[in-house]
């Protein structure tokens, strides 16, 4: 188990630089999900912190000793690849001891481990096989395995339920997590889709374009965004985003409108008349139908998706061209066409500055 | 592909004339022009049918100048004298296996009937032993290297690769004269070893230069396959043993030889194969495999026995072909047992 320092993290591939000093804390034991689009960098920075990718400037510390002109093997990590990159002409024994035997582990030693690993990751009936003798997700465990054995400070995970299908992923997904909770162990784990890093992780690190975005607990991402990115990266489907301005202020509230929301009232201490904003209405904080009885806001709704449990409708708020989505527990009568009255939770409006795009505060 | 009633099998072009690109309509067009014939073709006679149809060019070929050469050459095996035509021959049973066979010690050539063909095999042996073995080591070492150039491998690998695109007598002429009593080797060295070398005229010098130029000759060939294996390795796996602490040697013998071993065996096969057939480059080399038979080789010993002596014996030579072939099957199948066992 280790802490990670990380101090003015940058990465540069000659003039361009893909990493732009980035400062983190990960505490031990912690497990922290790096999360973003395609290219902003996680993978780069685990990378990094693996021993893979050289630094460009800054620091890496795991627990206070700066690392950065160590050897993988020598930062004591171990790594779970996309790819699984499991050895291929090795049986999953092999696969699973060959990093020990590197250490010039005692034989016994080693075994036990093996052992251990394969009763854990429930492997024992498949020790004496090759990789391409298993299934996407007995590899996956392989890759798994192979990480466990070296008793190593820090678990790296490179996206790794990618190449597995949908309910495969999450039956790992919670084996991870036991894992996590059974070994105690820091677990860095990379991630492009955000509902793996609201299930998993304890913190979550929204990078984007190389830099970092925000740094929070899951629920903390969702309820407080600190920006328009999080905001829109954060929560599925994507918050309701809305070109709005600020009409009026009257003792610590602000009066917001915009085409779609109309005129609304939230507390807002310091804000300008006038001011341009985007007003942010997640899916599921809003109230529909008898519910919203007698609310000035329309949904003329353009689709429907039921699915049994709840229902998402695809419309338009007050004859406007934005589509807004809205997500209604249990099933809802509704088809295409109706007009439904619906009004948003109070507490739950999300105001951004326009031109900055930094949250404004929520109410 | 989408299958119509008739059965006939349609490729999916849409994709390519919808891009609108010249170069596309251009093969569209010329794939319409032979598409064309097939299509009645397949028509006619079925879809089950035309598999044949596109194998027939090359079987016909094939059977002309492989397939029937090797039964005729099996046949004039067994027959004597020295008539040209099969029907005019006699047939002498193994009369001829015999005699290529009939030794006093299959150590010492001295005592066969037929020395000649021993010295070849003797020589074609330990030709084939050190240049298997050399251009393998070469071929493999080079690849590796090549493999971790981050700048110029293509521009190495052409430079490799070039002298197999010439002819064997090209390379063989220049070599010689590159070797020759007043060629640059002699000129350049002439002051530092006092005095000059006929390589090709001394038994071990002229061997070392024939294993050596067809070294120089194949090896671009094989690195290519080799290097062609070695970037078929996955690069994470060696992040993966990077991770787990393994030595560059330890890497080398126990990641990448073991994955490279297909592509090695199909190198190993292809050069035991073309060693044993040893024959246009050394032949121009050494003026007809000397000094002596110092480097007369089994294709040699066919070659002179059956075309270039006054006495033409087709039967000898065909039986000297068909145990060469023998053997050679002999090695191939070894090899792929080997090769079966090592995946198992």
């Amino acid at each position: 188990m280790a802490s990670i320092r990380m101090d003015g993290l940058t990465k540069a591939y000659g003039n361009l630089e893909v990493i732009h000093g980035i400062d983190l804390d990960i505490e031990e034991g912690e497990f922290v999900a790096l999360v973003g689009p395609s290219g902003c960098g996680k993978s780069t920075m685990l990378r990094m912190i693996a021993g893979l990718e050289s630094i460009s400037r800054g620091e890496i510390a795991f627990d206070g000793e700066v690392v950065n002109e160590m050897t993988p093997s020598e930062r004591g990590i171990s790594m779970v690849f996309q790819s699984y990159a499991l050895y291929p002409h090795l049986t999953v024994r092999k696969n699973l001891s060959f990093g020990l035997e590197n250490l010039r582990m005692k034989r016994a030693e080693i075994d036990a481990r093996v052992a251990e690993a394969a009763r854990m990751l429930e492997l024992d009936a498949y020790l004496d096989r090759k990789p391409k003798a298993l299934s996407g997700g007995q590899r996956q465990r392989v890759a798994i395995g192979r990480a466990i054995v070296r008793h190593p400070k820090v678990f790296l995970f490179d996206e790794p339920l990618s190449n597995l299908d949908a309910k495969l992923r999450v039956q790992t997904r919670g084996e991870i997590t036991r894992l996590h909770r059974q070994l105690g162990t820091t677990m860095i784990y990379v991630t492009h889709d955000q509902v793996e890093a609201m299930t998993m992780a304890g913190k979550i690190v929204v990078l984007n374009g190389g830099k970092v975005e925000q740094v929070g607990r899951p629920l903390d991402l969702f309820e407080r965004p600190a920006n328009l990115f999080v905001a829109g990266f954060i929560g599925s489907p994507r918050m309701n985003l809305y070109d709005g301005q600020i009409v009026g202020t009257e003792g610590g509230a602000a009066r917001v409108a915009s085409p779609e929301t109309g005129e609304l009232t939230v507390p807002l201490g310091h804000a300008a008349s006038g001011r341009a904003v985007k007003i942010g209405l997640r899916p599921s904080h809003f109230a529909v139908g008898a519910e919203a009885e007698g609310s000035p806001l329309m949904l003329d709704v353009d689709q429907v998706e039921s699915l049994g449990h709840e229902t998402y409708l695809h419309g338009r708020l007050n004859g406007a061209e934005t589509t807004t989505i809205v997500h209604v527990q249990n099933h809802l009568d509704a088809a295409p066409g109706d007009r439904l009255p619906v009004r948003p939770r109070a507490g739950h409006v999300h105001l951004f500055d326009a031109a900055s795009g930094q949250s404004l505060g929520r109410a | 592909m989408a299958a119509t009633d008739d059965g006939y099998v349609r490729p999916a072009r849409e994709a390519a004339v919808s891009s609108g690109d010249r170069g596309d309509r251009l093969l569209e067009a010329a794939m319409g022009v032979v598409e064309w014939p097939f299509t009645r073709l397949q028509r006619l006679i079925g879809l089950r049918r035309m598999p044949w149809v596109f194998v027939l060019p090359n079987m016909a070929l094939f059977t002309i100048f492989v397939f029937i050469p090797v039964l005729l050459a099996i046949g004039y095996a067994f027959t004597g004298g020295t008539e040209l035509l099969l029907w005019n021959r006699p047939f002498v049973g193994f009369e001829n296996f015999s005699r290529l066979l009939s030794c006093g010690s299959y150590l010492d050539p001295a005592t066969c009937e037929l020395d000649l063909f021993w010295t070849a095999v003797f020589n074609t042996t330990w030709y084939t032993a050190f240049n298997a073995t050399g251009t393998l080591v070469v071929s493999l070492v080079t690849a590796l290297v090549l493999n971790r150039l981050t700048r110029g491998k293509a521009f190495f690998r052409a430079i490799f690769f070039y002298p197999v695109l010439l002819s064997p007598v090209v390379v063989a002429l220049v070599w010689k004269w590159f070797l020759a009593r007043n060629g640059l080797l002699n000129a350049v060295f002439a002051d530092m070893m006092g005095e000059r070398t006929i390589f090709l005229l001394e038994v071990l010098w002229s061997r070392f230069w024939v294993v050596y130029v067809s070294i120089w000759f194949h090896m671009g060939f094989y690195t290519l396959i080799i290097l062609a294996g070695l970037q078929a390795i996955p690069r994470d796996i060696y992040e993966a043993a990077l991770i787990d602490g393994t030595s560059r040697w330890r890497q080398f013998w126990r990641l990448t030889l073991p994955l490279l071993m297909p592509n090695l065996l199909v190198v190993l096969v292809l050069l035991l194969i073309r060693s044993v057939q040893v024959f246009d480059e050394a032949w121009v080399l050494t003026d007809g495999g000397g000094p002596g038979t110092a480097n007369t080789f089994v294709v040699q010993f066919i070659y002179e026995t059956a075309f270039a002596t006054d006495v033409r014996l087709y039967g000898l030579a065909s039986a000297a072909s068909v145990l060469m072939g023998l053997a050679l099957l002999v090695l191939t199948l070894v090899q792929l047992w080997l090769g079966k066992k090592a995946e198992n």
